[in-house]
C-alpha cells in the first residue's frame, strides 16, 4: 500500500470537490445556454475520477516509492524552509523598506545561511548584485522597484 | 514573389551599417530580456517601440524583429541553466535541456538551442517569405470549433510530458486546467474562485506562476540538497554542436520548425503551444522515449526550432491580414501604425517595398541571433559553474524581482513563492510540473472556444465534428494520446528492464 498516492488522490479529489461545490453555487446562464461552471465542473469530475484511480493504485500496490520523504533530523530541510521564511519576510517588507536595502539583507542572510564565509564575498557579493539587478530592471527597462524607506531620504 | 525586390531589401539591411547596426542592437537586447526570468519577448518590444520614434521604417522595424528573435533564443538560456524558461515559450526546453545542464552538458544544449533556433527562425522566415498569402487562408478558416479541437490537441501532449506515471500527469493537467478556470468567466465575466482577491479577478499571472513552479521549486530543492548533489562540471567546449548532434537532431529541426510555422500562423497560438507540441511530436517518434526527461538532445532542438520558427509564422496573419499572430506580433502592428503603415492587404499593394524590408530583417535577424549567440555561449554557460551559496540567492531575487517587474506588484511575488511551494511539494510527490504549465495556456483556449462553439450551437455538441479542420487535430490528438499511453507503457517496461540489471536508466 502506498499511503502518499491515496493521501494525493485525497488532496486531488477535495480541490475537485471544492471546485464542483463552488461551481454549483454559480449562476446558470440561460441566455448562452452554458454557464461559468460548465468547464470547470468538467474538469473538476476528471479531476475526482483520476484522483480516484491514483488512490486505488496505492492502495492496490505493494511497492513503495514514489515520495521523497521529509527528514527534519537534515539540516537541508530546516535550511530550504528559513529560506523560504527570508523570502517571505522579503516579500512582506519589500515595499515598506524598500528593493535596494532589502535586496542587500536578503542577498547577505542567504548567503550566509548557505555556508558562505568570505568576508569580501559577503560584502560584494550582495552588493555587486543588487546593483546589477537595480540597473537592468529600473535603468534600462525602466521598471520601477520599491523605494520604501530611501524615498523619505529624498531619493 | 518579386526575387528582385527580394534582393533589393536584402541589401538594403546587409549593406546599410545603421540598419545593421539597428538588427544586431536589437538581437543582443531580445537576448538579455529573453534570459531575465520575468521579461518575456512581448515586454522587450513593448518596451523599446518608443525609442523607434523618429525613425526610418526599414531601421526601426529590423531592431524590433531583431528584439524579437533574440528573445525566443534568449529564453532557453535560463531554462537549460538554472531551470527557468526565461519566456513562457522556452517552457518546454527546461524538460531536455536543465537535465543536460545537470549532467555537465550546458555548453552542448546551449549551443544546440542556438542552432535550432537559427534554424527554426530561418525556416520560418522563409516560409514566411514565400507562403504569406497561402498560409493566412488557411488561418482564416479558423472558427471556436478549430481553435478547441487545436487546443485539445495541445492538451494531448499531456501523457507525453508526464513523467513515470499517466495518472500523476492528468492530474496536473487537470489541477493546471482549474487554475486556469480561476478569474472571470471568459463569456459571461461571472467572476469564479477569486477568494475575494481583486488581482486574481483576471487569474493567476501567468509569469510569477511559470517562476513559482520552476524555478522557486528548483532553488528550494537545490538549497535543500546543498552538499549533497554533486557538483556540476560544466563543459564549455564549443559554439556550435557537433556533427553527431546536428545529424540526429535533424529530423526534429526540419518537423518541429514546420509545426512552429504553422501554429504560429494561427492567430493567438504562440511559441509556447509550438514548443510543447513539438515536444510531444519529437518523443511520440522517438527510438529512445524513455530517455526523455532525462537530457536529451532532440528534445532541446525540437522546442527550440519550433518557438523560433513561430515568430515567422506569427508574422504571416500580421502581414497579409492585418491581425496579429500572438502577444508579440500585436506590439510590433503598433509599431507598424506608429510608422504610417497599416498591416493588411493593402500594405502588399501600397508598400510592397517595406514587406520586402520586413522579409529581409528577419532572415538578418536569424544569422544576428546566431553570431551574438555564439559569442556569448561560454560567458552564459559559466553562470552554471558559480558557487551555489551565490547562485542561489542571487537566483531568487532574480526570479522575485521578475515575478514583480511584469505588474509591479507584491501579491504576485506571494503567488510566485506559493507556487514555488507547491511545485517542491509536488516533486517530492512525483507529480510532474509540466502538464500544469501546458494547462495554463491552453486552458482560456480551450474553454473559450469550447463554450463559443457550444453557444452558436444552442448546446448541440455535434457541432464540434461538423469540421473537417476540427475532425483531422481531433483524430491527431485521439492517435496522440494513444501514442503517449503505449509509449509510456513502453518507457515503464524499459525502465524496468534497466533496474533489473542494475543500469542506471538514461
Amino acid at each position: 500500500m502506498r499511503i502518499h498516492d491515496i493521501a494525493g488522490g485525497a488532496v486531488g479529489a477535495g480541490i475537485g470537490l471544492y471546485a464542483l461545490i463552488q461551481g454549483a453555487k454559480m449562476p446558470p446562464d440561460h441566455i448562452m445556454k452554458i454557464g461559468p461552471s460548465f468547464f470547470p465542473s468538467l474538469v473538476a469530475a476528471v479531476l475526482i475520477g483520476f484522483s480516484a484511480l491514483l488512490a486505488l493504485q496505492g492502495a492496490l500496490s505493494r511497492k513503495p516509492g514514489g515520495f521523497e520523504r521529509v527528514d527534519f533530523r537534515s539540516f537541508g530541510i530546516w535550511r530550504a524552509l528559513l529560506s523560504l521564511g527570508a523570502a517571505a519576510a522579503y516579500t512582506a517588507l519589500l515595499r515598506p523598506v524598500g528593493f535596494l536595502p532589502m535586496t542587500v539583507l536578503f542577498i547577505l542572510a542567504l548567503m550566509l545561511l548557505l555556508g558562505a564565509r568570505g568576508p569580501l564575498g559577503l560584502v560584494l557579493v550582495p552588493l555587486a548584485a543588487t546593483a546589477g539587478v537595480w540597473l537592468v530592471f529600473e535603468q534600462v527597462l525602466l521598471i520601477t522597484l520599491p523605494v520604501g524607506l530611501l524615498g523619505l531620504l529624498g531619493f | 514573389m518579386d526575387f528582385g525586390l527580394f534582393l533589393t531589401s536584402l541589401g538594403n539591411v546587409v549593406l546599410h551599417p545603421s540598419v545593421l547596426l539597428m538588427v544586431f542592437i536589437g538581437v543582443a537586447g531580445g537576448i538579455t530580456i529573453g534570459a531575465l526570468p520575468g521579461l518575456t519577448a512581448t515586454m522587450g518590444v513593448a518596451l523599446l517601440v518608443p525609442f523607434t520614434f523618429g525613425r526610418p521604417p526599414t531601421e526601426s522595424l529590423a531592431m524590433l524583429l531583431g528584439i524579437y528573435c533574440g528573445a525566443m533564443y534568449g529564453g532557453s538560456i535560463s531554462a537549460i541553466l538554472i531551470r527557468t524558461p526565461g519566456t513562457p515559450a522556452a517552457a518546454a526546453t527546461v524538460l531536455e535541456g536543465y537535465p543536460m545542464g545537470q549532467k555537465g552538458q550546458a555548453g552542448r544544449a546551449l549551443s544546440m538551442a542556438l542552432f535550432a533556433s537559427f534554424c527554426g527562425g530561418t525556416i520560418g522566415a522563409l516560409i514566411m517569405t514565400f507562403l504569406s498569402p497561402v498560409v493566412s487562408r488557411f488561418a482564416l478558416e479558423f472558427g471556436p470549433v478549430e481553435y478547441f479541437a487545436l487546443a485539445l490537441f495541445g492538451l494531448s501532449v499531456i501523457i507525453s510530458i508526464s513523467g513515470d506515471s499517466v495518472v500523476k500527469g492528468v492530474m496536473s493537467g487537470m489541477f493546471g486546467l482549474l487554475l486556469a478556470t480561476i478569474g472571470f468567466d471568459p463569456i459571461s465575466g461571472f467572476p469564479r474562485y477569486t477568494f475575494g482577491r481583486v488581482e486574481l479577478l483576471e487569474g493567476p499571472a501567468f509569469i510569477p506562476t511559470l517562476i513559482g513552479l520552476f524555478a522557486v521549486s528548483e532553488i528550494l530543492n537545490s538549497i535543500e540538497k546543498m552538499g549533497v548533489l554533486k557538483e556540476i562540471k560544466a563543459s564549455i567546449d564549443r559554439y556550435i554542436p557537433s556533427w553527431q548532434d546536428i545529424k540526429v537532431s535533424l529530423k526534429n529541426i526540419v518537423k518541429s520548425s514546420l509545426i512552429g510555422t504553422a501554429i504560429g500562423s494561427i492567430p493567438g497560438a504562440g511559441g509556447d503551444i509550438a514548443a510543447f507540441v513539438s515536444y510531444g511530436e519529437a518523443k511520440r517518434s522517438s527510438k529512445h522515449p524513455h530517455l526523455y526527461g532525462t537530457g536529451v538532445i532532440e528534445g532541446v532542438a525540437a522546442t527550440e526550432a519550433a518557438n523560433n520558427a513561430c515568430s515567422g509564422g506569427a508574422m504571416i496573419p500580421l502581414l497579409s491580414l492585418g491581425v496579429p499572430g500572438d502577444a508579440v506580433t500585436a506590439v510590433l502592428l503598433g509599431a507598424f501604425v506608429i510608422q504610417g503603415l497599416q498591416p493588411g492587404p493593402l500594405l502588399y499593394r501600397e508598400h510592397l517595398d517595406v514587406v520586402y524590408n520586413v522579409f529581409a530583417s528577419m532572415l538578418v535577424a536569424n544569422v544576428a541571433m546566431l553570431l551574438v549567440g555564439m559569442a556569448g555561449i561560454r560567458f552564459f554557460a559559466r553562470i552554471i559553474l558559480v558557487k551555489r551559496e551565490i547562485l542561489n540567492p542571487v537566483i531568487f531575487v532574480l526570479s522575485l524581482v521578475g515575478s514583480f517587474a511584469m505588474r509591479q506588484n507584491i501579491f504576485d511575488v506571494g503567488l510566485t513563492l506559493a507556487f514555488g511551494v507547491l511545485g517542491w511539494i509536488m516533486m517530492r510527490a512525483k507529480f510532474p510540473l509540466s502538464p500544469i504549465l501546458l494547462a495554463l495556456i491552453l486552458g482560456p483556449m480551450t474553454e473559450a472556444n469550447l463554450r463559443r462553439a457550444l453557444t452558436i450551437s444552442q448546446g448541440d455538441y455535434s457541432i464540434l465534428v461538423s469540421r473537417p479542420i476540427a475532425i483531422a487535430l481531433f483524430v491527431l490528438a485521439a492517435l496522440s494520446l494513444v501514442v503517449g499511453i503505449l509509449n509510456q507503457r513502453k518507457i515503464r517496461k524499459l525502465l524496468a528492464e534497466s533496474v533489473e540489471k542494475g543500469q542506471e536508466p538514461g
